[in-house]
């Protein structure tokens, strides 16, 4: 993605539909002077900086809108440039209107999704981690991941990992220390010092792992069902969302695709998915949305397994191996005994057994219950969510399972020196120090304008 | 009325990169000078009496192989020698000689006699002038003036030198001299740092007066290669003689303690930067003062010398208070002082004005090497005397300049330090200071050292030497890639081998070599005596390690041409100051070198990384 350095200017606030008002940014023109013009005041005066301006809007002697505004003078402004807030009416027309006016009369350009961010980037307003950040606090779905992106935002990440680059330079010195000087400071100091910073490195590095350890998307976090043909998964999303969303029928495979539909619990939100059932497939498309089931197992956050006591379950417990549920649900209530030894060693920890077709006022209490639990547990271990650093984190793990190794079976310490500069390269990757390009490409291309 | 006499280069300073200054400059037949204090023998060794150790035993085989002369003198003189980290692997391993403090200057001086077109003069240098192309050097002598293209200054700690012991002082470089002439009356326009070095030396012990019962004796070992490559295959010049090990204990400790307002370091006397890696014993007591007990190596000055250097307790305490710690020693309780420690204080030149011929960049001809640099070490000395001498020569014959890569060589890696980046305190090297560790080692210098040699120009014996090691070398090594080897041939038989694994097909030596880990060079040995060949020890142990690294060192390669790539990117540092994020100390450090390169920056001592992170997104 290559930039060029000209003015420019996107609304903000969202396009698209008629709203009462809408925020236009512009960004990277040289000086206040040139767009005065453009603002007929009441009082007429300097424009100081941060302050809000009450204005006609006019191109030449025709007004356009009556607008707010506020200049922000670099490089005191989100992007480091200067900057302008225009609060305009929102109908879309009138902000199109606007845009292009300022485009023709003084060369602005529209940005590219993410770029206000870019140049923040660029001229250090934030750190690469604290635009990650942004991407997850403006996309965030629930609590938690709005509450990471703010804790990227503030840098607190950053901290953590910078404090895993400190750990590496000392046990890197420590290496360096049993090298040059074992002679000043004693064989058995210096080779206690060595696996006392690799094991305090190996910490840090493990519990940062744990935080990448699991693939669950916290952006939007889902419910998986997941479950034979027939075991009454639709039945079952139908009852929890209290819509009729999904086509219900006893014929076995039905529903030929996953169906997601949010749901909203203790205020965060959640996709619930209905995945296709899973039988030897007979049509390509079925065994596509068999394919698609299964991947939803690995990223999903709450895993639903229907089971159905009255069918043969045995062929589908053994394709599903040992994938672990969040809950097993037995869908019909009578004879619930003698099923529990066949699933309770392979299946979660926790079942709950339900007739489907009768009311069943628990039901939605427990699960949701279950839900939420297994929420604040997650939020407790404080999982790293940005993409790049999640790769990155795992990269350094093996990295460092490969130099642990190394450490303890090889005696030659400029072999296990060698190793240990691989691992640290991994490190300064995650902390940025590589050149960002192509990182930056991955990042503004999937998120869209800032703060 | 003074008569002049004319040189093509004048080296200032007989210290151990003078001595390899005008060496190599003598080996182009060039009217070389070298001035030097009456008073000093030429290449001694006022402080420690040993020559190499880590990462400086790398730097004398270097100039060995570059045709120096400073491996000659030690071997010449050498009464001890050890293999530092012999435990840890090829790649670390160096080498350390105690010298005879004696006749390590005698043996200077009969070198420097073989040349007629060196002349040594003993006098004390006024001033120096600069007349269009020449300088100008008056010394104290009525009859003559000399005048030189070029000029070399390895004056070490002379420059406004002032020494320190309790709250005596005296202006000087050393205990036994006068001092020099301040640098900036010399010239004026050399920068120096702001700051001044400090270095120190420990007192000498007779030697009758110590009890060695009490300590622990260290041999030496006589595995050991000697450094020059003329002595390779033969016995130690002269005896050899063992160093012995004690140590400090809580009286010592308490006693420097107590003291501490008559420690010059440590009540204001002296305000100068001194080694963190090589700190004095007050250093040790007042940083460190829960550790009770510091290593300290007995080493005899020389065979009939009756001194012993106490290694590891340099001191500028008063004489008094010096004695008494000494005697809380094991071993020392009778000790019987020689000469007391002192701190030198002096004037360092600020490096980064130097290009990496070690020529200064506004004034032509005009080259710095040695302590004067900042650098710490006889070995340090000797690499960049050698450098500035021979880059002398070249470019008073119009030839290419020698400059050695920091991928290849510890000289290299340390010009490169010096030359780019401002130093804090004296530097001295390590093997951490090199990205490339597992090639630049002791055994395969020759290899290294090669292709510079070649840009001498110079065909003289140590270059046939050079081209016969490098056949042998090269038949050696196609020889193990090449011959290929069933599991039923006769190498399989002996005892190191008969343990490895079946295979079908057949495997190259090289493989069956790798697969041995350990003592790589009998393994090789033990194939070469089954085929029936012999080669020398070097050439085998050379071979044998290459073989052992070939894989990581292709790896690190890879490695570091990623990381070379990013260094070669151009950064802006004027911008990097303009931002907000980077801290205060970081861009004073940046605006003072102004680096054009992610890779200078990264060089700058104290950058943080998230300056890094900051200027490798820019």
């Amino acid at each position: 993605m290559v930039f060029d350095d000209l003015p420019i200017v996107a609304c903000s606030s969202g396009e698209g539909s008629n709203v009462a008002i809408s925020l236009i940014r512009f960004s990277g023109f040289s000086s206040m002077a040139l767009l005065e013009p453009f603002f007929r005041r009441k009082k007429t005066g300097p424009i100081e900086p941060r302050y809000s301006y009450f204005a006609e809007l006019v191109h030449g002697e025709e007004k356009i809108d009556e607008v707010l505004f506020t200049f922000y003078q670099a490089p005191y402004s989100f992007t480091g440039e200067n900057l302008l807030e225009l609060t305009v009416h929102g109908n879309h027309l009138n902000v199109e209107r606007i845009i292009k006016l300022f485009c023709d009369a003084l060369g602005f350009r529209p940005a590219y999704g993410g770029e206000f961010s870019y140049r923040a980037l660029k001229n250090k307003k934030l750190s690469l981690s604290q635009v990650e950040g942004l991407d997850l606090f403006l996309n965030a779905n629930n609590l938690f991941s709005l509450k990471q992106g703010l804790s990227l935002l503030s840098g607190e990440l950053q901290k953590e990992f910078s404090n895993l680059h400190k750990n590496y330079l000392s046990h890197r010195a420590s290496v360096e220390l049993s090298i040059d000087f074992s002679e000043d400071m004693g064989e058995r100091k210096a080779q206690k010092e060595l696996m006392d910073s690799f094991l305090l490195l190996k910490s840090t590095i493990f519990s940062l792992f744990e935080r990448v350890s699991n693939e669950l998307n916290m952006k939007s976090p889902e419910i998986v069902l997941f479950g034979p043909p027939n075991a009454g998964k639709s039945t079952f999303f139908n009852k929890i969302l209290k819509k009729n969303r999904s086509i219900v029928s006893p014929e076995r495979g039905t529903t030929r695709d996953y169906i997601s539909e949010s749901i909203k619990i203790e205020g965060n939100h959640y996709r619930m998915i209905d995945t296709a059932g899973i039988r030897k497939a007979k049509e390509g498309i079925e065994k596509e949305g068999i394919e698609r089931s299964f991947s939803f197992l690995k990223t999903g956050f709450f895993k639903i397994l229907l089971l159905n006591p009255a069918e043969d379950n045995q062929d589908f417990l053994e394709k599903i191996g040992f994938e672990k549920f969040d809950i097993l649900l037995l869908t019909h209530k009578d004879q619930q005994e003698e099923f529990k030894d066949i699933y309770n060693d392979k299946l979660g920890d926790w079942s709950y057994r339900t007739n489907l077709l009768e009311e069943d006022l628990n039901l939605e209490k427990s699960i949701k219950d279950r839900i939420h639990k297994k929420y604040l547990k997650v939020q407790m271990e404080a999982p790293i969510q940005v993409g790049r650093q999640k790769e990155s984190i795992r990269e350094i793990y093996r990295s460092c399972l490969d130099y642990e190794k190394i450490i303890l079976q090889e005696k030659d310490i400029a072999v296990i020196s060698s190793e240990l500069y691989l691992l640290g390269g991994e490190i300064e990757k995650l902390l940025g120090i590589v050149r960002v390009d192509d990182v930056l490409d991955h990042l503004f291309s999937n998120f869209c304008i800032g703060k | 009325m003074k008569k002049t006499k004319d040189f093509d280069i004048l080296v200032i300073g007989g210290g151990h990169a003078g001595l390899e200054a005008c060496s190599i400059a003598g080996e182009f037949s060039l009217k070389t000078a070298l001035i030097t204090l009456p008073s000093v023998p030429i290449a001694s060794a006022p402080c420690n009496p040993c020559i190499g150790g880590v990462g400086k035993g790398q730097v004398v085989r270097e100039l060995d192989a570059l045709g120096g002369v400073i491996g000659k003198l030690a071997d010449l003189s050498g009464i001890q020698y050890r293999t530092l980290n012999e435990s840890k692997g090829y790649a670390v391993h160096s080498t350390r000689v105690q010298i005879d403090k004696k006749l390590y200057p005698e043996e200077a001086e009969k070198h420097l006699s073989h040349y007629p077109n060196i002349d040594v003069i003993r006098e004390k240098v006024i001033s120096i002038e600069r007349d269009e192309s020449f300088f100008i050097i008056k010394s104290e002598n009525q009859n003559w003036f000399y005048r030189t293209k070029k000029l070399i200054l390895t004056v070490g700690t002379f420059l406004r030198g002032k020494i320190h012991r309790g709250s005596e002082q005296k202006e000087g470089g050393r205990i036994d001299t006068e001092a020099s002439l301040s640098i900036l009356e010399l010239f004026k326009g050399i920068k120096v740092l702001n700051h001044r070095f400090k270095t120190g030396t420990p007192a000498r012990i007779y030697r009758k007066s110590v009890d060695f019962s009490q300590t622990k004796e260290q041999k030496s070992d006589p595995g050991v290669l000697n450094f020059h490559w003329e002595f390779m295959e033969k016995p130690r010049a002269i005896e050899q003689v063992s160093c012995y090990i004690t140590e400090t204990n809580s009286e010592t400790i308490e006693i420097i303690y107590a003291n501490r307002d008559k420690s010059p370091m440590y009540n204001g006397q002296i305000n100068a930067v001194g080694a963190r890696y090589c700190p004095s014993i007050e250093d040790k007591v007042f940083r460190y003062p829960e550790k009770k007990t510091h290593h300290i190596f007995l080493e005899p000055e020389g065979l009939d010398s009756d001194t012993i250097y106490p290694s590891g307790i340099s001191s500028s305490l008063p004489r008094e208070i010096q004695e008494n710690f000494l005697k809380t020693i094991k071993g020392l309780e009778k000790a019987e002082v020689e000469s007391y420690g002192y701190a030198v204080e002096y004037d360092v030149i600020d490096t980064t004005s130097l290009s990496y011929t070690l020529e200064h960049k506004e004034i032509p001809g005009l080259y710095f090497a040695g302590q004067v640099n900042g650098t710490s070490g006889y070995e340090e000395a000797a690499g960049q005397g050698f450098i500035a001498g021979a880059n002398a020569a070249l470019s008073l014959l119009n030839k290419s300049p020698l400059i050695l890569s920091r991928d290849d060589s510890y000289i290299g890696v340390m010009i490169e330090d010096l030359v780019t980046t401002e130093r804090d305190e004296p530097y001295r090297l390590f093997t951490a200071r090199s990205e490339n560790r597992l090639y630049i080692r002791e055994d395969n210098a020759y290899e290294r050292m090669f292709p510079y040699r070649k840009i001498l120009g110079l065909n003289k014996e140590i270059d046939m030497f050079h081209m016969e090691h490098w056949k042998k070398r090269r038949l050696l090594m196609n020889f193990c890639s090449e011959m290929r080897l069933a599991r039923d041939h006769s190498v399989f038989k002996s005892k190191i081998f008969q343990n490895y694994p079946k295979f079908d097909n057949k495997i190259s030596i090289k493989e069956l070599i790798k697969w041995v880990k350990v003592d790589m060079e009998f393994a090789l040995k033990t194939v070469l005596d089954v085929f029936d060949l012999s080669v020398d020890w070097y050439t085998l142990k050379s071979v044998a390690i290459s073989i052992k690294y070939e894989g990581y060192i292709k790896r690190a390669e890879l490695e570091r041409s990623k990381v070379k790539n990013l260094d070669k990117m151009l950064v802006d540092w004027k911008r990097l100051c303009s931002s907000e994020n980077i801290s205060f100390e970081c861009k004073q450090r940046i605006r003072k070198i102004k680096p054009e390169t992610f890779g200078q920056l990264k060089r700058i001592k104290g950058i943080r990384p998230a300056t890094l992170a900051i200027a490798s997104s820019i």
